[in-house]
């Protein structure tokens, strides 16, 4: 951020979060650009992509923030993910059924929740009572920005948050994933929100194009994958490796049937398949049924899941995703910052804006295990090839660290808290300033214009 | 925030020569500080159950331990913990990063006398351990081809060489009269290569009431000592769910299949099933 902010004479040196709170310790003395940002998050204690890559955003943010991740819902002592370092963790409802702050028997526990969006998948498991006390937090928090990490919580967001704060939504799935009813509910209660990022452009245009949201400022920034604590894959292990729960869109099948094809032309190369399957396993059975019904049970491995996935990727060569639909794709990126060239269906959302056919990995048709086993022949076949695209794979992820992914929200979050201090509020008169905005932002004198006021409405507070 | 209970993540790696070395972040660590490996269970207690590696730093909050191949440690599993002076209580290690790459695909010389592999692993409880093989013989299974009435395993013999005679055993534990014997078949492919096919019939002659998991043994050479079957030589600490082999008719209403154990062993199941499978 601060490289940005020195661009601006006269900004420098200023403080700018509106709470003043202590400079992070440790960084260079009387560091002036700290924010506060606080995330809301479903549940900070369980596992899961949002909780992996808040957390990872959280972090490093921290570096430089004051941070926090306020969990709805606290159901052990500890989080299963590690908590984040330097970052205050604290929960809302407590469901420890041995604590003594246990919040589960509560009435109001008991009735549907009446904000939190019906069309949520996870609806049922909010109440009256985290209605009140998401409330509760969005009326008391001290906070340059809050930031929703799910349609449910961002929907609270904008109806709840106190005046002051930036109020930044994230979709870490995507628009088409939602039912009708959560799309409506957000299409109408988005537009009270200064932004809605996506993991995706794809997705963020799926907003711009199908929901109206003036003012609403959307914009794409991918999920940050941290460079492996491990040296990159050699290139030379006669294994294909793919990771990821076992579940249908993920179509293992197909990627099961691709390596019968490959398996007949190159007996040497195995593929590992690393993933748990769901409470039924019926995945999993049916898999399995498949393997031994193409006769490759001694060339395709269910290895049950990894953790961490991050040392299991350079025991292969190449990797493989072969879903029909991905919300990001978050495995395409960590096998290529381990290294390994990605063979990948061009599905929505996510494959498309990770992988560069031909340079860094190959894309590919969507269902078609003929062209996946071609791809993976290629690689296998021209070890120059699969070496010079594993290295470039190694080079090209370096976009997705946690450091320039941070960066990217931080720039955003800047912008908007010295827009937002423009002194409107969240109501009626909203959307029409939101459509003079454009024009009245006009590069550094408006921003300059803003960041006083910023400073301003901070000593007020 | 600061965890409750400090504890010690060990990132493991292992190189080609069999060195295993352990990165230790400790929060504060005591002078002096070793990692202990413990066999599990009453192993443990006796004179050869324990070994201690000192530990060295490695950058600010970080120790080292580095176990060489040559330090001997028996078979079966072991618990690592870190054992500091003045503290009852040796601390448990989690296990974090395990780099275990170079152990995939191992293909040691056939001609050494004994054969070793050491494989950190999580429990399922969570803590770090070493799942530790020492074989002298040793003969490693490599591809299972299920045939309609038997199976034909391919591997390679470490430690001694085919002779006349050479064939594979199942045997059922606890019931030494029930033995199977079949000879070898010529392997092709290089040295040390073994193969034999085993029909399913014969060991399923007998009553399978209850599920039956059949060892099997390769006897090098007519008279000699049998060599246990495994597949110990990669990165795989325990491969019974995830090298799994689908089931034949081996009788009407046994069902047979391949498998491995838990410790990696090859072995037969048999068990009732349902006919017509």
């Amino acid at each position: 951020m601060s490289r940005m902010l020195r661009d601006f004479p006269g900004y420098f040196g200023q403080k700018f979060a509106g709470n003043h709170r202590l400079d992070k310790a440790g960084s260079t003395g009387g560091n002036s650009d700290t924010m506060h940002i606080s995330f809301l998050l479903h549940n900070a204690y369980g596992i899961g992509g949002t909780i992996r890559t808040t957390f990872t955003l959280a972090r490093t943010l921290a570096e430089q923030h004051d941070v926090e991740i306020v969990s709805v819902f606290r159901h052990r002592d500890a989080p299963v993910l590690g908590a984040p370092e330097g970052v205050t963790l604290r929960h809302l409802v407590d469901l420890r059924k041995k604590s003594a702050t246990y919040d589960g028997g509560e009435a109001e526990h008991a009735r549907p929740a009446s904000v939190f969006p019906r069309g949520d998948s996870r609806h049922k498991q909010y109440s009256r009572l985290t209605d009140a006390r998401i409330a509760a937090h969005l009326q008391a928090v001290e906070a340059d920005v809050v930031v929703g990490t799910r349609p449910g919580l961002n929907v609270h967001l904008s109806r709840q948050t106190r005046r002051g704060p930036v109020r930044v939504g994230q979709e870490h799935l995507t628009l088409d994933s939602h039912n009708y009813r959560l799309r409506r509910e957000i299409a109408h209660r988005y537009t009270l929100l200064d932004a809605l990022t996506t993991v995706t452009r794809a997705d963020a245009d799926d907003y711009r194009n199908r929901l109206k949201l003036p003012g609403v400022r959307i914009e794409a920034i991918p999920n940050a994958v941290p460079e492996p604590a491990c040296p990159p894959a050699g290139g030379d292990l006669k294994w294909v490796v793919a990771a990821g729960r076992l579940h249908r869109v993920k179509r293992y099948d197909l990627l099961v049937r691709a390596f019968a094809q490959v398996s007949a032309a190159r007996p040497d190369w195995r593929l590992r398949i690393y993933g748990g399957g769901d409470a039924t396993g019926d995945e999993q059975a049916a898999l399995r049924t498949l393997i031994d019904r193409l006769g490759l049970h001694n060339h395709v491995f269910l290895m049950g899941s990894a953790n961490p996935m991050e040392a299991e990727w350079p025991k292969g060569s190449i990797a493989a995703v072969t879903s029909d639909r991905e919300s990001f794709g978050m495995t395409i990126v960590e096998a290529m910052r381990g290294g390994l060239p990605v063979v990948a269906t061009d599905c929505p959302h996510g494959p498309a804006e990770i992988v560069e056919d031909g340079v860094d990995g190959r894309l590919v048709p969507v269902g078609d295990p003929d062209a996946i086993a071609a791809a993976l022949l290629q690689l296998i076949e021209d070890d120059d090839l699969r070496h010079r695209m594993g290295g470039a794979a190694l080079s090209a992820s370096a976009r997705f660290d946690p450091a320039r992914i941070a960066e990217r929200h931080e720039s955003l979050f800047v912008e908007l808290v010295a827009r937002g201090a423009q002194g409107h509020g969240h109501g009626a008169l909203r959307t029409a300033l939101h459509r003079t905005r454009g024009s009245v932002l006009d590069g550094a004198y408006a921003l300059r214009y803003k960041a006083a006021d910023v400073l301003r409405k901070g000593r007020a507070a | 925030m600061t965890p409750a209970i400090a504890t010690v993540r060990a990132d493991c790696a292992a190189d080609p020569a069999g060195t295993l070395t352990f990165d230790l972040t400790v929060p504060a660590s005591a002078p002096a500080a070793v990692l202990l490996l413990r066999r599990r269970g009453a192993a443990g207690d006796r004179p050869g159950g324990t070994v201690r590696i000192p530990l060295d730093g490695a950058g600010p909050g970080r120790l080292r331990a580095v176990l060489p191949a040559s330090t001997g440690l028996s078979e079966g599993r072991w618990d690592a913990y870190v054992e500091e002076p003045g503290s009852e209580t040796p601390r448990t290690v989690e296990p974090g990063l395990r780099d275990l790459r170079a152990l995939v695909d191992r293909s040691p010389d056939t001609g050494a006398a004994s054969v070793s592999a050491r494989v950190p692993y999580p429990t399922a409880d969570g803590r770090l351990a070493l799942r530790c093989w020492v074989r002298a013989p040793h003969a490693e299974a490599g591809a299972v081809v299920v045939g309609p009435a038997g199976m034909t395993v391919e591997g390679m013999l470490y430690g001694v060489a085919v002779g006349e005679g050479a064939a594979v055993e199942a045997r059922l534990p606890g019931d030494p009269a029930r033995t199977h014997g079949f000879p070898l078949t010529p392997a092709g492919g290089p040295s040390g290569g073994f193969a034999f096919t085993l029909p399913y019939g014969p060991p399923a002659e007998g009553p399978v009431h209850a599920a039956q998991l059949w060892q099997l043994w390769l006897v090098p050479a007519a008279g000699a000592a049998g060599v246990r079957i495994s597949r110990i030589l990669d990165d795989v600490w325990s491969r019974h769910k995830s090298f799994v082999y689908p089931a034949r008719e081996a009788a009407p209403g046994v069902l047979a299949t391949p498998c491995y154990t838990a410790d990696n062993d090859l072995c037969l199941r048999l068990e009732p099933g349902p006919a017509g499978r």
